[in-house]
């Protein structure tokens, strides 16, 4: 059975994850958009994203789009892998429930 | 920290949910494309057809053509810069449509310019609208809105009814367009 990983289980954490596992490989997404998925406050969204980046399960890249900054997230490799290992791990839990009566 | 069934069932959900607004907003970013894209030339066309009512068929069979030949050229493009191989099943969804559209109004029926020109758009917000249903309310909207104008236009605008469709149909795409362009992702 896979393991729980708490870094990600978080309830906003495991939104910015979602979101960003839907994306196709090496796609990013905008800072403000993201904050608009997830349901989240500018201050939460960051600090959280700071904890996944700390992981190494995003990438965070700060850009200019003319002279507006910009700040754009995606998930890295290992991000998706452990996503993916949880939400296997959040099936298996669910499964040992049995078919619901 | 262990989870319970409750928290593991309520986690799910939430990726789910999550995962289909992104998703969404993924496919209204590339529909924006192909909506300025097709605003454009139908717009175009219109006006053109208004201009020199004779040419109403090569004019059509031209804009077709270029919107098709364009959406295919950017699917390639994007599949390239993602180094997958492209997929064409849009491409020949289109062509089925059309040629299921040109069979019926071009060969089986005999309908006038005026009705044709309010027809297609209808037939094409039609399926925009059973799209939007799997896909996404604002195809929803969209669809209904620009079919809603087309048959106001149809009964009501007299002489200037090709011009009113260039901004009806080729203008609500557009529009839309860049409106999904706004808030949909785009890639890279």
């Amino acid at each position: 059975m896979s393991g729980n990983n708490d870094i990600i289980h978080q309830a906003v954490r495991l939104r910015i994850m979602a979101s960003l596992n839907a994306l196709a490989g090496g796609d990013a997404i905008e800072f403000t958009k993201l904050r608009s998925l997830v349901e989240t406050t500018d201050g939460n969204l960051g600090s959280h994203l700071d904890a996944l980046e700390r992981a190494g399960y995003v990438a965070i890249e700060k850009r200019f789009a003319g002279k507006k900054p910009q700040t754009r997230i995606k998930a890295t490799p290992s991000g998706r892998r452990a996503f993916s290992e949880h939400v296997a791990y959040l099936r298996e839990i669910l499964d040992q429930a049995g078919p619901a009566a | 920290m262990a989870i319970d069934q409750e928290s593991a069932a309520s986690s799910l959900s939430d990726v789910e949910r999550v995962q289909k607004r992104t998703l969404e907003l993924v496919r209204y970013s590339y529909a924006s494309r192909y909506q300025l894209v097709w605003g454009v030339l139908v717009a175009l066309g219109y006006i053109a057809q208004y201009l020199r009512p004779e040419s109403g068929i090569s004019i059509w069979a031209a804009v077709i053509f270029a919107g098709i030949v364009g959406g295919a050229v950017f699917r390639i493009g994007r599949s390239r810069i993602r180094g997958q191989p492209a997929d064409y099943r849009w491409v020949w969804g289109q062509v089925a449509v059309v040629a299921f559209g040109l069979l019926w109004t071009g060969v089986f029926t005999d309908a006038t310019p005026r009705q044709l020109s309010a027809l297609w758009p209808s037939f094409f917000m039609f399926w925009m609208v059973i799209f939007g249903i799997f896909f996404g309310r604002f195809y929803v909207i969209l669809g209904l809105v620009v079919s809603v104008l087309t048959a106001i236009v149809y009964l009501w605008s007299g002489d200037l009814f090709l011009p009113c469709m260039a901004v009806i149909v080729g203008g609500g795409l557009i529009a839309s367009g860049l409106y999904l362009r706004r808030i949909g992702l785009g890639s890279r």
